[in-house]
């Protein structure tokens, strides 16, 4: 008797395979699925890579091209969000995608890359050009924010020991 | 929050001083003791009809006042707490007495040789040989791994391998019939050696942690308290949500935020949730085992209806990145939830009675029952936990032991047998899916509306501790937060650490062909055990196989 019960489930015949990647069904709404970088928006500012647990994200600087950006590895993603949660500008956003087949891992890196401010004493890339934009408005300083963060240090500390403040 | 008055009168009949106690997180009451008073005290803690014994740990507070603090953990669940016996071993000369060797609990054994491996304190009188949670080949002149002062970067195992694997080669095998190094039907590293009479089994031997990458250690030097719970989680590929869980409560402990009810019954739901796909799985895999393909088939088409329930409530099939200390990160809408709580509910009705129907094939039954007895004597000696337990009569439930999250206020019931077979393993399981059922419905209709987050501000050296009930029994983390909002120690005893640790014992006298079942009947999470973690492309092992592939050999 148990075992008609059991053939009888057996030959209900419930549909449980998908056929990926031919028929990809939506994924329910609210879904974590590949993040993207909205390249109009993002300002290599670096917030995300700070925020990211599993080291997926990193701020790279290219000082032939003068570019300043951000690399997303896919293959380390873990699809948390944090990044999107902490984007300041919403250029990260996670997508609906989750059909990540490819024929090369060099598929599974995305890259953002903006135009570099190079520092005014050093001469080395420090900032994106939109992230200064931003910040220079917001702030109107003058003169401070065109040098790299090292070289804001070592004036004050120059500045300190010769015993002025500022400059 | 101050332990009872009849905890504090139990600890004075001890000889434990009051002043010596400290309450850490909210329901751990750690009391330090001279280590040549441990065993006894220890002994009559463990024997006494109130406690048992649970899991010990050590860390490493050399830095701070020279000493290796070893704290062990016995459950008091009929006062809903947890009494710590800690004991200081000098950083300059790190011997003390071994419990284990009093003790007679392979969980104790287990805890205290893993602690002789990751921090090289001797336990004077341990029974233990050879290494437990590193390699055999570990070399002796690298510090023990979990030290303060042991960095990563310092060694260079693939080098250091090579050298003292040339050592060990020598040593003779006896001959032993293996059961690994991968396991049957689950697939993950673990090696039973049995010594076989015949069909019997007349003796068992363990030896797992084949997987074991630091993770304890990983989250002390690179990840900050806020980021630990997505490596916590990955601790396990199916209660992972209940590690996250747990931590996040043990940093919520160490630094005394109160959790917004909402997020408290948030955590509920998804904690059942997990608990019910688990036991289809776990189910799944014991007809699987048995060679009852369709009883798996069908109940994993039916469990797919709970996982894509996780991923409408959470966004991940898996329920992962919704936990942070302080709160959750996402909220369940309602109408979502009602339609999930639908959804789910049919699929384990159905799966409950399929099961049921499943046991009444004379096959399936005969494979199961009388199988692999553990005796509540022994269930209780040996420290079992979770379902293994409660099949062997035991009525443990940290659920109701130690309420957290909101099960304080829902009813459930604690489903206990007595006959502590696979079988009856099988039907608390069982039993266990439609109490789930009835905790979500209740925490579906009674969560209330509020605030999803508490704000947390970072503390120094403070110690936190908290116990859940996973899928597989109570799992425990221990966090000592750093500077910085860094960790300084992050402590994890999964409950099969203590489960696996006793499974030789049930193996004995068990048939051959009867072994893959009796180990996949206490739903062993080999990963969990042994702490994995998944290793970035840049990792050692990458270097290691690029050699292999160069002709390059271990």
């Amino acid at each position: 008797m148990t075992r008609l019960r059991v053939l009888a489930e057996a030959l209900r015949g419930r549909v449980t395979q998908r056929e990926l990647p031919f028929h990809c069904p939506p994924p329910p709404e609210g879904y974590r699925g590949l993040p993207r970088i909205d390249p109009s928006q993002c300002m290599a500012c670096g917030a995300c890579t700070l925020a990211c647990p599993s080291h997926a994200l990193e701020l790279f600087v290219d000082e032939e091209a003068g570019s300043i950006g951000l690399r997303h590895y896919v293959s380390r993603c873990i699809y948390c969000g944090l990044c999107s949660d902490v984007c300041p500008v919403e250029a990260m956003k996670l997508t609906e995608e989750y059909d990540m087949t490819t024929r090369s891992p060099v598929n599974l890196v995305q890259v953002v890359s903006q135009k570099g401010v190079r520092c005014r004493s050093c001469g080395r890339i420090y900032t994106s050009r939109r992230e200064l934009r931003t910040v220079s408005s917001a702030l109107r300083v003058d003169g401070y924010l065109e040098e790299c963060p090292y070289c804001r240090r070592v004036k004050t500390a120059r500045a300190l020991a010769m015993g002025k403040r500022g400059w | 929050m101050q332990p009872p008055q009849h905890l504090a009168r139990l600890l004075a009949s001890l000889g434990v001083e009051a002043r010596a106690c400290r309450v850490v997180g909210d329901r751990l009451l750690v009391c330090r003791v001279d280590r040549h008073k441990l065993a006894s005290i220890a002994l009559s803690l463990h024997d006494n009809d109130v406690c048992r014994f649970t899991t010990c740990l050590a860390y490493d507070h050399r830095p701070i006042d020279s000493y290796y603090h070893v704290v062990y953990v016995f459950d008091c669940n009929r006062y809903g707490w947890y009494i710590g016996l800690e004991v200081l071993a000098p950083g300059a000369y790190p011997h003390l007495p071994s419990l284990a060797a009093v003790l007679d609990d392979p969980a104790c054994t287990w805890c205290e040789w893993e602690i002789r491996d990751l921090y090289g304190i001797t336990f004077d009188g341990h029974p233990g040989k050879g290494r437990l949670v590193l390699p055999d080949t570990w070399p002796e002149e690298l510090p023990p791994p979990m030290r303060k002062d042991a960095t990563v970067a310092r060694v260079d195992p693939v080098e250091a391998l090579e050298r003292s694997r040339k050592a060990v080669a020598g040593e003779a095998v006896r001959p032993l019939l293996p059961v690994g190094p991968y396991h049957p039907a689950l697939h993950e590293p673990e090696l039973f050696e049995l010594v076989v009479e015949g069909e019997r089994i007349v003796e068992a031997r363990y030896r797992g942690f084949f997987v074991y990458r630091g993770i304890e250690k990983l989250a002390e030097d690179r990840f900050k308290l806020e980021q630990v719970p997505f490596l916590a989680e990955r601790i396990c590929g199916i209660c992972g949500y209940v590690h996250s869980c747990t931590y996040c409560r043990a940093v919520e402990a160490a630094l005394g935020v109160e959790v917004p009810e909402r997020a408290k019954y948030v955590r509920t739901l998804l904690l059942e949730l997990e608990r019910i796909h688990s036991h289809m799985l776990w189910m799944a895999v014991v007809l699987h085992t048995v060679g009852f393909e369709p009883g798996f088939m069908h109940l994993m088409a039916l469990r797919e209806a709970v996982m894509d329930a996780a991923e409408v409530l959470t966004g991940n099939r898996k329920t992962y990145g919704v936990n942070l200390p302080g709160g959750v990160r996402r909220d369940l809408d309602a109408s979502k939830l009602q339609a999930v709580m639908e959804k789910v509910g049919d699929a384990v009705e159905k799966a409950v009675k399929l099961a049921r129907s499943y046991l009444e094939v004379s096959e399936v039954r005969s494979r199961l029952e009388g199988v692999g007895v553990l005796t509540r004597s022994d269930a209780r000696r040996f420290s079992a936990l979770g379902p293994t337990a409660r099949a062997s009569g035991l009525e443990v439930d940290v659920r109701r032991d130690h309420p957290y999250e909101a099960y304080g206020e829902l009813e459930f019931g604690v489903v206990v047998r007595d006959e502590g077979d696979c079988l009856a393993r099988f039907l608390v399981r069982l039993e266990e899916l439609v109490e789930s059922l009835k905790i979500m419905r209740q925490a579906a209709k009674q969560i209330p509306p509020g605030e999803l987050r508490a704000e947390i501000t970072y503390g120094e050296l403070r110690e936190g501790f908290a116990s859940s009930e996973a899928p597989r029994g109570e799992v425990v983390h221990y966090v000592v937060t750093g500077r910085g909002g860094r960790v300084w120690r992050w402590k994890v005893r999964a409950p099969s650490y203590n489960n696996i640790a006793l499974l030789p014992h049930i193996l004995e006298g068990c048939r051959l062909a009867d072994a893959p079942v009796v180990i996949a009947s206490i739903d062993p999470c080999f990963s969990c055990t042994d702490r994995v973690v998944v290793v970035t492309d840049r990792g050692r092992y990458v270097t290691s196989l690029y050699k292999l592939s160069r002709g390059w050999r271990p």
